[in-house]
């Protein structure tokens, strides 16, 4: 199933508006053309930024059953290139301007202010035939560790959104995440296979532009992770005057109890609906919904399953968890489950390693009316302006570049411990190499240990 | 009488952008645009504005958030609260 393939349904339809309208006709005509120089089925490399190149690039891949792999235009340079060697991709769809890729690579095929590169070392790809699409599994940490999904993930996945957000081809979302993350991409997704038409920018939601376009443009939905509601509530939300507005979605992290109350009343006010929702990368994105209605009622909820999903709730001894408020993982099955991870080209030819079941990692409960609660991770993992980042990976990540810390924290706030006075390096390789931020960096005498050597993390000392 | 020196809001202004964003002493501050300049996200962003209120002592609204995008634009966007930023 490639729901892509059937988008010409739409005709003269818009598809999407970035400086000016293009149709589901035209972008169809647009994005076979940047494919059709692809030419085969093989592995593409797409640097994203929200802009009408990166997204019809996308689309084209998608429908020809080319293999992109998306990542973030910002990408470090060393960093796409431990990629390239690892993954040994045959194009690479990037803005023509890019110096490092210009100077090593032939340029095929050119729209608007992107290129096709060509690599220059061929390497026949051993697809599996269900492999649609890599993500990467969290924003930056320099893992080369990618989400393999299906086609059969990604439209499941979008015709259970556009279910159960009850889409029409008259929404109109804007971007506010990027389209390389698996939260925006599934808006993008989950919007096109219903004809709707996606307003593209790169403005952040704390510029004139991106609120000038929504009135403009008559914007009827966006979605955000925590970090994009506390802008909200700093701009007073409340005050603005949106009347296109309809729906909002929430995920990619847990909105503290006070905010996510705060904007259920006030778009229930303003006749709004809000939803919040639960999801990962290896689960194509979203997994749980909260319905609008219940935003209040069920606040801090991440709801119930989405269509064609179904939660489960396992003790440490495995068995299956029968009566509310008790606590266990919680494990998700649905046919948005991905295909499993890949670490290298080798990964890329391997069948359905998860068989439809998620273990999330996450620990929680469901209330006596079936609400799901998240209430702790079995992980190391926290979550990062959205991106879920592993803190062993991170001290890892450190470790092979010469620094013997360790990490810590809650969402949004990482620290990172180191004996030495090293500082300035530790935060110039996590910004520059793992594009990290919001982490404090403490010096501290000793590592806090108990009698096994088993390091208290809860005995770090603290920022203010 | 001793003399206290007194930074200049010029300065406080210019200080702001190089603890929020990071930036070296020597960098061209003055030319940082939000969204072109890596370092002014906006998380950044969000930064800047605390940092702003709380060395101005005032309170910025969404209008002025939104319209405050480049090193010049927040000079005459503090102007009109009154923030005095001709020789002190």
């Amino acid at each position: 199933m490639n729901s892509f393939k059937k988008m010409e349904q739409f005709g003269n339809r818009t598809a999407v508006y970035a400086d000016r309208e293009y149709s589901y006709s035209e972008m169809v005509e647009i994005s076979d053309g940047i494919c059709g120089n692809v030419g085969e089925r093989t592995l593409v490399f797409c640097l994203c930024s929200n802009n009408k190149e990166s997204l019809f690039g996308y689309v084209g891949f998608i429908r020809g059953g080319v293999v992109p792999v998306l990542l973030d235009a910002s990408i470090h340079m060393d960093r796409l290139r431990r990629l390239i060697n690892l993954y040994k991709p045959a194009y690479i769809w990037a803005n023509s301007d890019n110096q490092d890729l210009l100077k090593t690579m032939d340029r095929s095929f050119v729209y608007g202010d992107y290129t096709l590169f060509k690599c220059p070392n061929y390497f026949q790809h051993n697809l599996h035939e269900h492999l649609a699409l890599l993500l990467t599994t969290s924003g930056s940490t320099g893992s080369p560790k990618f989400v393999r999904l299906s086609y059969e993930n990604i439209f499941e996945n979008a015709k259970s959104i556009a279910k159960y957000l009850d889409i029409h081809e008259n929404d109109k979302p804007i971007t506010t995440l990027p389209m390389n993350y698996s939260y925006g991409l599934s808006i993008i997704n989950s919007h096109f296979i219903c004809g709707a038409t996606i307003v593209v920018t790169g403005a952040s939601v704390m510029s004139k532009e991106f609120w000038n376009l929504c009135k403009e443009q008559q914007v009827t939905t966006f979605g955000g992770v925590p970090f994009v509601y506390e802008m909200l509530d700093r701009l007073k939300f409340e005050e603005l005057l949106l009347p296109s507005l309809k729906k909002l979605t929430q995920a990619g992290g847990k909105l503290s109890e006070t905010l996510s109350r705060k904007f259920a009343n006030v778009c229930n006010q303003k006749g709004i609906q809000f939803f919040s929702m639960y999801g990962q990368t290896e689960a194509t994105a979203r997994m749980t919904y909260l319905p609008y209605e219940k935003n209040l009622e069920k606040a801090g909820s991440i709801g119930i399953a989405i269509p064609g999903g179904e939660l489960i709730l396992q003790d440490d001894k495995g068995n299956k968890i029968t009566a509310p408020h008790l606590t266990g993982e919680l494990i998700y099955q649905g046919p948005n489950v991905s295909l499993g991870y890949a670490e290298s080209l080798f990964d890329l030819s391997k069948k359905d390693e998860n068989n439809g079941v998620l273990r999330t990692g996450d620990m929680a409960y469901f209330d006596e009316d079936g609400y799901f609660f998240i209430s702790g991770r079995i992980k190391r993992m926290i979550k990062v302006y959205g991106n879920r980042i592993s803190l062993d990976d991170v001290e890892a990540f450190l470790l092979e570049h010469g620094h013997d810390c360790i990490c810590a924290g809650t969402d949004d706030h990482m620290y990172i411990y180191t004996l030495r006075d090293d500082y300035v390096q530790i935060k110039k390789i996590v910004k520059e190499k793992l594009n990290l931020k919001g982490f404090k960096i403490m010096r501290i005498e000793e590592i806090p240990r108990n009698h096994f050597g088993k390091i208290l993390y809860s005995s770090l000392p603290k920022h203010g | 009488m001793e003399r206290v020196y007194m930074m200049r809001n010029i300065e406080k202004y210019r200080n702001a952008f190089i603890n929020v964003l990071e930036l070296e002493e020597d960098d061209v501050v003055e030319n940082v645009v939000l969204g072109e300049t890596a370092e002014w996200d906006s998380i950044a962003h969000m930064g800047l504005i605390c940092e702003i209120e709380d060395v101005f002592d005032v309170s910025l609204d969404s209008e002025w958030m939104t319209e405050f995008n480049t090193y010049q634009s927040g000079i005459e966007l503090l102007k009109r609260l009154g923030v005095d930023f001709s020789n002190e």
